[in-house]
């Protein structure tokens, strides 16, 4: 799976699919410093992902201030050819003056293994599950 | 006000609140003095007013929250951030 550069950081595209919709999203930041892999509030309201009364809230904190952000399982993030199901996903409106849609976390990362690859800038999932 | 109060203010609501005076316990963000900014018709409009109101306000403390939720149960979690280069291509 290809990473694009652009700013300097390695990107990629994404598919998210919830309730057995999909939508696909592109500029997704490929980033060991997060945790957890999150989305852009614009894109998945598109597939009917919005914000519930009981949703878990969070608040993130750090350099510039503080975000608040829902949390979701979703049925499926995929890259490439690999999938992870029912990944809990944070959502938030992503409004930090540049084109990203999304945040590849470590938790997704981790599951699959995945090889960063920055010697031939892609992404590369070996077969066996972590 | 503190949520309990909210909460009988404004029933079954979405709201963009602020938090005039809050605290990190632990993992637990906690609101002790809150003020309601907007009532919502829904979600998405309340969702969309709180990132219009924190980009024009980056420094205050805005939540969207519906007012049926038994406790707010905020939690807190650090992210350093995206540190970027300024050309569009690396």
């Amino acid at each position: 799976m290809r990473l694009t550069l652009k700013y300097g950081l390695p990107f990629v595209t994404a598919t998210l699919t919830y309730r057995q919709k999909e939508v696909e999203v592109s500029h997704v930041l490929v980033d060991t410093g997060s945790a957890r892999t999150a989305f852009a509030a614009d894109v998945v309201a598109q597939i009917g992902l919005i914000p519930e009364p009981e949703d878990t809230l969070l608040t993130v904190r750090g350099v510039g201030g503080a975000e608040v952000v829902f949390t979701r399982v979703v049925d499926r993030v995929q890259v490439g050819h690999r999938i992870v199901e029912q990944l809990e996903v944070e959502i938030g409106g992503m409004d930090y003056g540049f084109e990203i849609n999304g945040i590849l976390g470590m938790d997704f990362l981790m599951r699959t293994g995945t090889i960063i690859n920055l010697h031939q800038l892609q992404l590369e999932f070996p077969n066996a599950e972590m | 006000m503190r949520w309990p109060d909210v909460q009988v203010t404004y029933p079954n609501q979405w709201l963009v609140i602020e938090a005039l005076e809050a605290h990190t316990e632990g993992n637990r963000r906690i609101l002790d003095h809150i003020t309601v900014v907007e009532v919502c018709p829904d979600s998405v409009t309340a969702m969309q007013t709180y990132r219009r109101l924190h980009q024009q306000y980056p420094l205050r403390e805005f939540y969207f929250v519906h007012t049926s939720r038994a406790h707010l149960d905020i939690e807190e979690r650090r992210w350093v951030g995206i540190r970027r280069s300024d050309a569009a291509y690396a």
